[in-house]
């Protein structure tokens, strides 16, 4: 079934502009799949920026995303943005994890590798963790 | 009146500090992977790092921090840009901040 419905929530989208142009107040939604495929064309230089910036970093931040097990396009994401000559120096994340299963699946995702020397898992929240985000860009640069 | 969750706007308070203290720019992306808004209002009514940008076309000012949405939300668009010089990356999943 292919069929569009047009969702009109944003009543004051577009009264809001973009590089001088009003907003099309019809927004764009991507369900959390794992295929974010053809029909999302539009969003694929999205995408490939943001692979380009993972494959260009070195130090990441990971706040408050438990990398479900449903929602394989990071997974996919993070395998293309790590191809690259790029030293990571950080793979931090922050959660508060109670049940360490986010931690496990982070280190599956990243490898022993990364794990030995860029890897760090601190339990807590996103506000708890912004003087600590400062302390490490700090630090960082 | 537009406003992002206070710890959003602490934490872009927390990024224009960094940059007044460091007196260099921030070579921050940031990647999101949520459906809400609260990382764009913070950065757009803060204003203090220069802007950003969604990266939603070939012309977009290499000069503005990425604000990189696989959700694809078109006013704004998880957390991930940066500045060029030593690339944070970021991702924020505001539905799961507990307490935000």
């Amino acid at each position: 079934m292919n069929e569009s419905v047009i969702l009109d929530l944003g009543t004051n989208i577009h009264v809001q502009q973009h590089c001088g142009e009003p907003l099309n107040r019809v927004p764009v939604i991507v369900p959390p799949t794992w295929s974010k495929g053809s029909q999302y064309k539009d969003l694929g230089r999205v995408w490939a920026k943001a692979a380009a910036e993972l494959a260009a970093a070195e130090n990441i931040f990971v706040v408050g995303y438990s990398m479900p097990e449903t929602d394989s396009f990071f997974r996919y994401l993070y395998a293309l943005g790590s191809q690259s000559t790029t030293k990571l120096r950080r793979f931090w994340v922050f959660d508060p994890d109670p049940d360490k299963s986010v931690e496990q699946r982070m280190k599956t995702l990243i490898g022993q590798g990364i794990e030995r020397h860029a890897f760090n898992f601190i339990r807590n929240t996103f506000e708890d963790a912004t003087g600590i985000f400062q302390r490490e860009i700090m630090s960082a640069i | 009146m537009h406003q992002s969750p206070e710890p959003y706007d602490r934490f872009v308070r927390m990024l224009h500090e960094t940059k007044e203290f460091l007196r260099t720019r921030l070579d921050i992306s940031f990647i999101t992977f949520n459906y809400d808004l609260a990382l764009d209002f913070a950065l757009l009514y803060q204003g203090s790092l220069g802007g950003f940008s969604y990266h939603l076309s070939d012309e977009t000012d290499s000069q503005t921090m990425p604000l990189l949405s696989s959700t694809g939300r078109s006013i704004g668009e998880y957390v991930v840009d940066a500045i060029r010089s030593s690339h944070v990356i970021l991702a924020v999943s505001p539905f799961e901040v507990r307490g935000g």
